[in-house]
């Protein structure tokens, strides 16, 4: 199989997504849902510099590594004006965007539907729309029937996302008059147990024996916060997992911050290979960290595993370190099997096909 | 090479991104010049490299996570 054909988690969604640069604008947000994973609130005021976000939009595009923009919160419609303005600059660099939001904006029908063409002809490709019983006590299910119709009008893929307490609830029951609509599909989740609902009593959940992946197999979410801290992934544990930030982009570039994330080992086993193996490596290379290891089986999920997991920062610098140390391990045993390869080729071939065919990893 | 050699090699890797980093593209140019596919897990793990094989790829699809912070959101 080619790393070209394994497809990743972004390309069941409609469009074939390669890394994403994320801003979470604001934690500014018309509503506060009790669940909320940041703990946003209208009267919450911090809000990633205009020019700062103009200047990440500027080196993602620079990058050539990112497919795409997300914006998400707090509700960054709650800063039209300056979306707007981002949106141009997207427009003007090449690069599409996508949102996620409450659809507030969507009371006033003319109005979505005027902002809805002003965005996409801009380069807004796909539109994520929360809506549950949560969010309905701020927002009217009309306001959100409206956004997502608008959108869809415009001919970008719509996802309504609902996040539940009950299992026994989801969407199809809360907006009937979506399902089925062209263009809108719906997708119903359960609460994860952080932001606001971290002491929220929730039905159980089965946890796994987890022999999963990071949601991503092969590229990045890279998530920079209103204050410029960056993540690796838009897990909704992101803020809360302290041994997860990778950086602050308004400190360093972001191509530094996407190599070191792209490059490190321990995201690539959790990635390719999953929490069980980096359990084994654990195990193998430092069994006195292993027992400070949350069980394998005692998360419903990767993200509540990785929060977990690296909350403490001698937890994670250990993991990391063995990442390190399985990645060069097996590098230096490949770096053998290749050059036995080579000069098994050598043996075989006749002297002039032999220039440039040995392995030239090995510079020790 | 002489086995001191190998571990001041190995550390050296070990506690520095940057050196690693250019180990790595290296290592997959070396592998390209041999004619391999350098980008192929299969390929990778024949040579003893296997943190680039993806398992499981439809699994990623039943996680409790989703697309562009969609839970809790």
């Amino acid at each position: 199989m080619s790393m070209e054909k394994v497809r990743d988690l972004h390309e069941w969604a409609d469009v074939a997504e390669r890394n994403v640069l994320v801003l979470n604008y604001t934690m500014t947000c018309p509503l506060a849902c009790d669940f909320c994973c940041y703990g946003c609130h209208p009267k919450r005021t911090e809000k990633m510099p205009l020019d700062k976000a103009r200047d990440l939009i500027s080196q993602a595009a620079q990058l050539d590594v990112f497919s795409s923009v997300g914006f998400t919160g707090g509700e960054v419609f709650a800063y039209e004006d300056d979306f707007l303005e981002l949106a141009d600059h997207l427009k003007a660099v090449g690069l599409p965007f996508t949102a996620a939001t409450a659809g507030h904006w969507g009371k006033s029908k003319k109005h979505a539907d005027d902002l809805a063409e002003r965005l996409v002809s801009r380069g807004l490709r796909r539109i994520n729309i929360s809506c549950d019983t949560s969010h309905a006590e701020f927002v009217p299910v009309e306001s959100v029937v409206n956004a997502a119709t608008a959108m869809a009008q415009q001919g970008i893929p719509v996802y309504i996302v609902g996040t539940f307490a009950d299992p026994k609830d989801d969407l199809e029951r809360m907006l009937p008059e979506l399902s089925g609509h062209p263009g809108i599909r719906m997708f119903s989740k359960r609460i994860a147990q952080v932001g606001r609902a971290k002491k929220t009593r929730l039905p159980p959940r089965a946890a796994n024996n987890y022999e999963g992946t990071c949601y991503r197999r092969i590229y990045h979410d890279i998530v920079v916060f209103w204050d410029g801290k960056t993540y690796p992934c838009c897990s909704t544990f992101n803020r809360a997992t302290k041994g997860l930030c990778v950086g602050n982009a308004f400190e360093e570039s972001l191509e530094a911050i996407w190599r070191r994330v792209d490059n490190s080992p321990l995201f690539l086993m959790l990635k390719r290979r999953g929490f069980g193996e980096l359990y084994e490596a654990v195990a193998k290379y430092n069994p006195e960290l292993y027992q400070q290891l949350p069980p394998l089986n005692s998360s419903p999920g990767p993200c509540s595993l990785c929060n977990a997991m690296f909350s403490k920062d001698s937890v994670r610098a250990g993991v990391e370190a063995v990442a390190d140390e399985l990645f060069v391990d097996e590098l230096l045993a490949s770096t053998n099997a290749l050059q036995q390869r080579s000069i098994g080729g050598l043996l075989r071939a006749p002297p002039s096909d032999h220039s440039g065919a040995t392995g030239g990893a090995d510079h020790g | 090479m002489a086995d001191d050699a190998r571990k001041q090699l190995r550390d050296k890797l070990v506690n520095d991104a940057n050196a690693r980093e250019k180990f790595f593209t290296s290592f997959k140019e070396a592998v390209r010049a041999t004619g391999l596919n350098a980008d192929d897990p299969k390929v990778m793990k024949e040579l003893g490299f296997n943190t680039m094989e993806p398992k499981s790829v439809d699994f990623a699809r039943t996680l409790d996570t989703s697309i562009i912070v969609t839970i809790n959101h």
